[in-house]
Formats: C-alpha cells, sequence, structure tokens
C-alpha cells in the first residue's frame, strides 16, 4: 500500500484543498482510493456560467449527479432552465447573477431557491430581474436556516415589499447596496408619507447582527429614514452604513444609543454623511462595547478621539479606520497604539517620529497582535538619527504584520494647511540599506509579510533593496513603490518580482 | 533548559526547550509535567525521523508563534515555501510521508502544511499515469472505468 493512503484523513484533506481543478481531475483518475478521496473536493466549489464550453446539456447531467458533494455554488445565468431545477442536499453558499435582460429569470430564480432551502449564505449580485415577492416568501416559509443575505442591486419589484421584509427577519447577516430599498412602513399615524401609515410587516428582526447599507437613491424623492427598522434590530453587533451627504441619521443614531436600543453594538463604519466631530463623538461614546470602528475620510477629530479615549472598552478596539481623517493627528495614532493590546487593524493619516520618540511615549501595545497597518511616517524638520531610530525599532517589533502601508499618496485627500505642516516631501523614513538607520535592515523580523507599500514616497532604492527584500520577506505577494536606482527596465524587475511569486506595482 | 526527548528506538536527543516546544503536543507535555526532567518518550517517531523534524525547529525556533489566518486568501497556495524549507523536504518519498506524520502527531502545524505543500507540488501538472508512477500506485480501474470516470468529470475541470 502506498505511504499517501497511510495518511490520516485530515491530512490527506489538507492536501486535496491546495490542488487545482485540473489536478483534482488527474487524481480521481488514478485509482479508487484517490478517487474516493478526491472526488468531493473537485465538485464541491461550482461555478456555472453562461458560456458553455462543453454541451450544456451534459453539464447539467453530470451536475444532477454530483449533487449532492457540491456545497458552494455560483449560478451566473441566462442557463438552461434544467439547471435552476436542480437541488443540492448540501448546499451552503449559493450566488445568483446575471449579465443580461432579457431573458426573465424571476421564475427560475423562485425555483432555484424552492429546489435549495438548506441554503445558509445567498447573495443576489446585480440581478437585472427584480425578485418577486413570491421568491422572497420562499425564503420566508420554505429555507431552513438562512444565515446571511447579500444583495448588490435590485431588491425587490416596487410595491410587493412585505414579503421582504418578513424574510429579511430570518437572517442574521444582512447586506443591501442597492438604489430602490424599500419604505419600511412604520404605523406612525401622523406620518406625512401614505406608505408610512400602514403597519409594519415585521415587528423586530431578532437575528440580525450584522448590517451593512449601501443606499443610492436614484433622483430627489423623499428619502425613507432607515433607523426606523434598524432600530427593531436588537442583537445588532456590527452597523456599516453609507449615509451618502445626510447628518440626520447619525442624530437619530445617537438617540437610539442613548435609549440603549442596541445593548451589544460594538462595530460602527460610516461613511460619507454631512456629520461633525461632535456628532460622531457622541456615537463613541454612547457605543456600548469597542471594537470595529472605521470613520475614513471622516471629520473624526479632536472630540470623537477624545470620547474614544475616556470609553471604558478603549483596550479591547481591534480596528480603527480613520484614514484621510484631517483631525486625526500623529500623536493621537501614538496614543492609540500604546494603549490598545489587542489592536488588529490600523489606518491613520500620519504618525511623526517625534510622537514615539518623545519623553514620556510609551511602547506600543499591539506589536504582537498588529496585523493590518497603514500610515504616512512623517519625520519633520527636527528629526534626529536617534529619533528615526526609535520608529524604525517600533516597527520593526510588529512580528505578526500582514499588510503594511507607509504610502504618502493619501495625504493629497487631506486638506492643504495639514498637508503642508507635514513637509511632506524630504522627509519620511528612508528605506536604503546603506542610511544611517540601515532601512530595510531594520524590517527583518516582519516574517510573515505580505504585502508592502511605500507609494509616492522619495527613495532611491536599487538591487540590493530589490534582493534583500526577495532574500527576507519569504510571504510577499505584493509590493507597491518605484525602485528608482535599480538600472535595469521596469519590465525587468516585474518579471524578477513575478519569479518570486510577488505582484509589483508603481 | 534543555529536554531529553526518546524516539521509538530508544534513542536520547537533547533539545533547548524554546525548540522542543514549536511541538504544541510537546508544549502540554511539559505544562503538565512542571519542572521534572524526566525524559519525553516519542513512541510513534523513529530516530531517522526525529532527527529532520528537530532540525527543523532548530532553523525555526525564533518564528513568531502562527496567529489563526483569518482568510484573506481563501485559497491556499503550495508556491510559497522558503527556500531553506525546500532544500529541508528534498527527501525520499517514505521520509517525506514520515515527516508529515510525526509533523502531525507532534503538531507542528508549520512542518506540517509545508509537508502537504510539497506532497501537493509533486501531484499539481501531472497526468493520472504520472501521479501513479510518482506515488508507486497500482491502476485498478479497468480502461472502461477510467475513460467513464474522465467523462462524467471533466465537466468540472473549468467550473
Amino acid at each position: 500500500m502506498t505511504a499517501l493512503a497511510t495518511l490520516p484523513l485530515e491530512v490527506k484533506e489538507i492536501i486535496a484543498q491546495l490542488l487545482d481543478k485540473k489536478a483534482l481531475c488527474s487524481c480521481v483518475r488514478v485509482s479508487r482510493t484517490f478517487h474516493a478521496l478526491f472526488l468531493p473536493f473537485l465538485w464541491q466549489n461550482i461555478r456555472l456560467n453562461n458560456s458553455h464550453k462543453r454541451d450544456p446539456s451534459q453539464g447539467s447531467v453530470a451536475l444532477a449527479a454530483h449533487a449532492s458533494l457540491v456545497t458552494d455554488l455560483v449560478v451566473i445565468g441566462p442557463l438552461p432552465e434544467e439547471y435552476y431545477t436542480i437541488s443540492y442536499p448540501h448546499l451552503k453558499t449559493l450566488k445568483i447573477e446575471s449579465f443580461s435582460y432579457p431573458p426573465d429569470l424571476t421564475l427560475l430564480h423562485v425555483a432555484l431557491v424552492r429546489a435549495n432551502p438548506m441554503v445558509q449564505d445567498l447573495t443576489l449580485y446585480k440581478t437585472p430581474s427584480k425578485p418577486t415577492n413570491e421568491f422572497w416568501e420562499v425564503i420566508e416559509n420554505e429555507w431552513i436556516r438562512p444565515r446571511s443575505l447579500d444583495v448588490v442591486s435590485h431588491v425587490v419589484e416596487p410595491g410587493q415589499s412585505d414579503a421582504f421584509w418578513r424574510a429579511c427577519s430570518r437572517f442574521e447577516t444582512l447586506s443591501i447596496i442597492s438604489d430602490d430599498i424599500p419604505f419600511f412602513p412604520t404605523g406612525y399615524k401622523d406620518s406625512s408619507t401614505p406608505s408610512q401609515q400602514q403597519q409594519p410587516p415585521v415587528d423586530v428582526f431578532p437575528h440580525i447582527e450584522r448590517l451593512t447599507l449601501n443606499f443610492h437613491p436614484v433622483g430627489h424623492g423623499a428619502r425613507p429614514d432607515h433607523v426606523d427598522w434598524i432600530r427593531r434590530c436588537p442583537r445588532l453587533v456590527y452597523l456599516a452604513w453609507n449615509l451618502v451627504g445626510r447628518r440626520s441619521p447619525v442624530k437619530r443614531l445617537a438617540a437610539e444609543l442613548k435609549n440603549a436600543t442596541w445593548p451589544v453594538l460594538s462595530s460602527l463604519r460610516l461613511e460619507q454623511s454631512m456629520h461633525t466631530d461632535r456628532d460622531l463623538s457622541d456615537l463613541v461614546s454612547r457605543l456600548p462595547y469597542l471594537r470595529i470602528l472605521q470613520f475614513s475620510q471622516s471629520t473624526f477629530g479632536p472630540l470623537s478621539f477624545a470620547a474614544l479615549k475616556a470609553h471604558p472598552q478603549m483596550r479591547s478596539l481591534h480596528t480603527l479606520s480613520v484614514l484621510s481623517c484631517p483631525g486625526f493627528t500623529g500623536s493621537m495614532a501614538q496614543a492609540v497604539l500604546e494603549q490598545c493590546p489587542v489592536l488588529d487593524t490600523f489606518a491613520a493619516p500620519y504618525i511623526s517620529v517625534h510622537d514615539v520618540a518623545q519623553e514620556g511615549s510609551q511602547p506600543w501595545a499591539c506589536v504582537h497582535s498588529l496585523r493590518f497597518l497603514t500610515v504616512y511616517v512623517t519625520c519633520g524638520p527636527q528629526s534626529t538619527i536617534k529619533s528615526r531610530q526609535k520608529m524604525f525599532d517600533q516597527l520593526g517589533l510588529l512580528s505578526n504584520i500582514i499588510h503594511l502601508d507607509l504610502g504618502a499618496h493619501r495625504l493629497f485627500q487631506l486638506p492643504l494647511q495639514v498637508r503642508s505642516q507635514l513637509t511632506t516631501y524630504e522627509s519620511t523614513l528612508s528605506l536604503k540599506l546603506s542610511s544611517d538607520n540601515g532601512g530595510l535592515a531594520n524590517f527583518v523580523g516582519l516574517t510573515q509579510l505580505r504585502h508592502f507599500s511605500f507609494k509616492q514616497t522619495p527613495q532611491s532604492l536599487g538591487m540590493k533593496e530589490v534582493h534583500w527584500v526577495l532574500d527576507h520577506w519569504t510571504h510577499l505577494s505584493k509590493i507597491v513603490g518605484q525602485f528608482t536606482n535599480t538600472g535595469i527596465p521596469f519590465s525587468r524587475l516585474l518579471d524578477l518580482f513575478l519569479q518570486n511569486g510577488i505582484s509589483f506595482h508603481e | 533548559m534543555p529536554v531529553i526527548l526518546v524516539s521509538s528506538d530508544n534513542q536520547d536527543f537533547k533539545v533547548d526547550k524554546e525548540v522542543a516546544e514549536r511541538s504544541i503536543l510537546i508544549k502540554n507535555m511539559l505544562e503538565d509535567v512542571g519542572e521534572s526532567d524526566s525524559p519525553i518518550p516519542l513512541p510513534n517517531v523513529t530516530a531517522a525521523v526525529l532527527t529532520k523534524v528537530i532540525e527543523y525547529c532548530e532553523h525555526h525556533r525564533n518564528d513568531p508563534v502562527q496567529v489563526p489566518e483569518e482568510t484573506d486568501d481563501p485559497r491556499k497556495r503550495s508556491n510559497d515555501i522558503e527556500e531553506w524549507d525546500m532544500k529541508f523536504m528534498q527527501v525520499d518519498q517514505e521520509m517525506l510521508f514520515e515527516i508529515i506524520l510525526a509533523a502531525n502527531y507532534l503538531d507542528i502545524k508549520p512542518l506540517l502544511d509545508v509537508g502537504c505543500k510539497t506532497v501537493a507540488n509533486i501531484i499539481k501538472g501531472k497526468t493520472p499515469e504520472e501521479i501513479r508512477k510518482a506515488f508507486n500506485i497500482v491502476n485498478d480501474f479497468t480502461p472502461e472505468e477510467e475513460a467513464q470516470i474522465k467523462k462524467e468529470n471533466e465537466w468540472a475541470e473549468d467550473r
């Protein structure tokens, strides 16, 4: 018996997961043992699209024969009708896409969801035909344990939204990116809009824990205030809301938080709303827990930062994203790095060498937890070799970092007066190996690094630095920045990186 | 502080505690046993294999403890083996599988991953006959059966 056959099953599964479909197709023909072992891995992820190279009817026969092995399915229509009625007993994720209209696939999509009530994770991606009431009714009544719903583009036929809302109440995770999220009738008698006087189709959404809303209404009609149904999600933990230039929802969110509407909310992502630093600080201070805060390109500034510092849960912060927030300073960045021991992801506009090196500054508490860091390092005119070394030392301790972005390109999103204070050109850390501080050599401990960027920072790196990168960062898969001193053409440098499995961009 | 590991064929190996603790199994055993310095028997690992395993752990003694990955590549790669590891894995097939078994038993995840990636790289790009030759496998399908399997499954190849 071959040694390969004697490996324990869990080890064989690790190997099978590493193989592409071509290799799996060869494996199932090798022997009976190989066939039994590798067949499930060949069929577990299937992507159906309408550009068939082989006879479509043969496909549906093969698919039906192996239906019990399929766990993840992507259907890109239009496809022949028989594909929509196959039932996959162990299907967990289903993604429905379609790029052409006509034909109207609504009825076929109803058949598809009816045939597969065991699906947990459903994605509707840019389907031109609108799901009907019947579609959502199947999910509401026939699906066994729905878990997540992800809709990009059309949600439902106008005027047929009750079943949609009732279907939503069955999910734990909901993400809607659409320009036609239907009105949610609130039953308030004094409301001016007739549709809002109907009884709500759902009193409470008892399962929703994660909610992502990205609503781009077309035209200038009345915009429904979604807080009216979001407040009916008592188990909400994570809320991501693209507010598209409106301020009032933020104030309403703060009011609801004051009423303890969401007792376990810990994570907020708000983009593009017209809120103020004070509005945001109200939100931060009222969050019952703190885990993820994503407020890039917002007015997050001194007031919000003060609320963060004063929050009893600041030390449990896992993610803070304040990119291109003009009010977020380097000393705030230093404070976060010093005081958040489980911080995993941090994106801030800049940090100054002075912030790290000055009298009274503490070592970063998150050196072992931090995996994603995006920040521009500014040296400033008074930095010394010693103070720059302190910054290098601190960065060099990030033993688990996988994504490090020190690029300067986002600085242009900051207002001029902030930018000019950073004296952008001349003064970031030099990565050159022969420079006073040793440059890249300080990063020898970043052994898990996969993505490194020094985009648009003035460096003059050459082949020495290229070889250093290739020798030391063995898990690197992407590098962004200019190597201006290599003496070889860009295409050759590109090839050199590609040969080592690294994609290279300037 | 040294630790003594004993292979299945009764050979003693003295290693630093830090090196031995790359194996989670040994790490847990040491925590249970406390300050005692009695040797640790490893009845499932021969001396030849244990030598290789210790060599790996010595070389990687300063690697950070692996944080469980929240997948940013859901598709696992097998083309990112470090050069030292690749040379380390240039052994005959029997030793390769013994190292994998030992890494699995001793719970040394990075070594198990490298071993599995090495096997995956042997399989990739080969026809069924080439795979059989590589692993010394007997073909127990009739030609008709094999043709049938090819037909049933080739549809899935580019799906």
